[in-house]
């Protein structure tokens, strides 16, 4: 067995028998993408007027955080090619990160430590593990987050402990924001400018190297591509947009204890992602939405839940594998006989 | 002196129901290239069938014991069927997404069965003990340690003696040679599931008496039983299982004497940097290739 076998398959040996066939990236979205985050944009910043109240506004406010954690999740399994259930760790440093740090000077000192911080301890994770295959890594990082749980619970000088913190202000340039619809544009903000970001790296040869590397693996680094600093740079960067989706919890929430932040929270977001699409960036802020809004809408199967959520995932990996965000393409190669996504894209 | 021989014994307790755990996950892998995540939740129903053998029907100890083992063993056959067999073609990581699924499902499944509270399996021995060389040993423990070593011997057994075993190794060996050698190799991947859900679901029945049975009783279990499989290098029976008891003393000892705050810590501490340093496992030898 050749060393690019042992690379590609799941725990380092092989998987004999089985040949993935090359992940299609659904093209529909790929161009006019900046028009398209001004679209979201524009459509966002209207949206208050047609939702109001409490109960609405929170429900905004969580879809948007929800859309930088899968966001980030979309940097670490496409770009980076990991499978990482650390989400909830970086979340819960990203929070409490930006609760000790905006005391010292605002929210947006405490969003830009917190991605920092968190961007920072990503990297030095994927750089600590690049050599782990691809399930372990997976267990490790299962591991990292309940690590992180665990230090989060006892360490109570930084997370105030099982009491958690309380009163977190949320000042920009001194001015104190504090009712939910200034919250909602908070959230939303970081999350456009977070798109515009990750448009940004899409359209730029980094992507093209990273699902070169992804894709390729050994091949890649024969090439001369520096593929473990890459990817760990790509990883660093999906877990900034982790820490910046907790820094937003705790500023628009004005209380974080170690109840805020579950094992599930990491599932979710993979869920998300699955749903919306894992081959676009437009498929997991897609996904969060939907899966903010699925559960209020189904309250009466409040005890299904989970359930739901499990026969939604197995569906969904059987049935639509590039997730609702490839679905226009599908249904317009279905209208025009053409194959999906045209040439093998990604 | 007391205090180690206590600490040792439930050491060797704990790793044995992460062995348990361990072997399941193992022998799947070897056979199939899956990594089962539902293993935990597996567990976690083997306790729960226990329960409500035991004390909701009040059916005697052994037979209850055999019982769970072969409705875990239908739960893994069933899993199979859902979770993997549609799945045939894909990639790996979606099969281990599956898993997850399954779990998820599973777990939901329990706490709709039997609630989230929590519930407590009477051990067969009651709340005796053993004194040994100063220390006050559960009888539960010595049967867990016994019940293990019998199926351990008896799995090795099975591997290295039986015309079953033969066709195990070799679908282990190489999937398309044994296919070609005329093994019924889906028959035999339904077959490995429904054993590493089956060891799971003994380990989960024996270990419920010396913990509270929730629905989240697996979950940390199976994080300590993959440090055991990662420091094995998720191919080696052997290496395993001595990781797993490895782990667990060391986990007990440390709890014992240097800090019990972060007790539930130190099998992520040995997991994490085991995987930094040796990725392929401690006794595994490493394929490096430079460019």
């Amino acid at each position: 067995m050749s060393a690019t076998d042992r690379a590609a398959a799941g725990t380092g040996r092989s998987r004999p028998g089985r040949h993935a066939p090359p992940p299609i990236r659904p093209a529909i979205f790929e161009r006019r993408q900046r028009e398209w985050v001004v679209a979201v944009a524009v459509l966002g910043a209207l949206l208050p007027l047609l939702v109001q109240g409490l109960y609405g506004t929170g429900i905004m406010i969580t879809s948007a955080i929800y859309g930088l954690l899968a966001l980030g999740f979309y940097f670490q399994l496409t770009l980076a090619g990991q499978f990482s259930l650390a989400t909830v760790g970086f979340y819960a440093i990203g929070a409490y990160t930006s609760v000790w740090a905006s005391q010292h000077g605002g929210f947006l000192v405490g969003l830009v430590t917190a991605v920092f911080v968190t961007g920072l301890i990503g990297t030095l994770l994927k750089l600590a593990l690049a050599r782990s295959p691809l399930i372990q890594f997976a267990i490790a990082t299962l591991a990292f987050g309940e690590l992180t749980m665990i230090v989060m619970r006892n360490w109570t000088g930084f997370t105030g402990g099982g009491t958690g913190r309380f009163g977190i202000e949320t000042k920009i340039f001194g001015l104190a924001l504090d009712t939910p619809r200034e919250y909602f544009y908070l959230a939303f903000g970081v999350l456009v400018v977070g798109i515009g970001l990750a448009v940004l790296v899409e359209r730029s040869p980094a992507q093209r190297d990273l699902v070169f590397a992804r894709t390729m693996g050994d091949v890649a680094r024969t090439t001369g591509l520096p593929t473990r600093r890459l990817q760990a740079v790509a990883f660093g960067i999906g877990a900034g947009y982790m820490g910046a989706a907790g820094s937003l919890l705790a500023h628009t929430s004005a209380f974080i204890d170690p109840s805020s932040f579950h094992v599930e929270t990491s599932l979710d977001v993979l869920l998300m992602l699955l749903l919306g699409g894992s081959g676009s960036i437009w498929g997991p802020p897609l996904g969060a939405v939907i899966l903010t809004l699925v559960p209020e809408w189904l309250r009466d199967l409040a005890d299904y839940k989970e359930l739901v959520y499990a026969v939604i995932i197995l569906l969904v990996i059987v049935m639509l594998p590039g997730g609702l965000a490839s679905l226009p393409e599908k249904v317009r190669a279905r209208l025009t006989r053409r194959p999906p996504g045209g040439a093998v894209k990604r | 002196m007391g205090h180690f021989v206590g600490l040792l014994a439930s050491g060797v307790a704990q790793g044995a129901i992460a062995a348990l755990i361990a072997l399941g996950i193992v022998l799947l892998h070897q056979t199939t290239g899956v990594v089962n995540f539902a293993q935990g939740d597996l567990l976690t129903l083997g306790a729960y069938f226990g329960v409500w053998l035991v004390v909701d029907h009040g059916i005697a100890t052994i037979p209850a014991y055999l019982i769970v083992v072969a409705l875990v063993f239908g739960v893994g056959v069933a899993m199979e069927r859902i979770g993997y067999a549609p799945l045939r073609r894909q990639p790996i990581l979606a099969v281990v997404i599956s898993t997850f699924a399954l779990a998820l499902g599973l777990r939901s499944l329990i706490i709709l069965w039997q609630g989230n509270d929590q519930k407590t399996l009477p051990s067969p021995f009651g709340g005796r003990v053993w004194h040994f060389a100063g220390a006050a040993i559960p009888y539960q423990s010595v049967l867990i340690v016994a019940v293990t070593g019998v199926v351990l011997a008896g799995l090795m057994l099975m591997l290295h003696r039986s015309s079953i075993g033969r066709q195990v190794r070799a679908l282990a060996a190489d999937r398309e040679t044994a296919l070609l050698q005329g093994i019924r190799v889906t028959r035999l991947s339904v077959l490995m599931f429904g054993l590493s859900a089956a060891l799971a679901g003994l380990g989960g029945v024996l270990v419920a008496p010396t913990l509270t049975v929730s629905p989240q009783l697996g979950f940390t279990l199976l994080l300590s039983s993959f440090a055991a499989t990662v420091l094995g290098g998720f191919d080696r029976m052997g290496a395993t299982v001595l990781a797993a008891f490895g782990i667990a003393i060391v986990q007990q000892m440390a709890a014992g004497y240097v800090s019990a705050d972060y007790v539930e810590a130190y099998p992520y501490l040995i997991l994490l940097v085991a995987l930094v340093l040796r990725p392929s496992g401690l006794f595994g030898e490493v394929v490096r290739v430079r460019y």
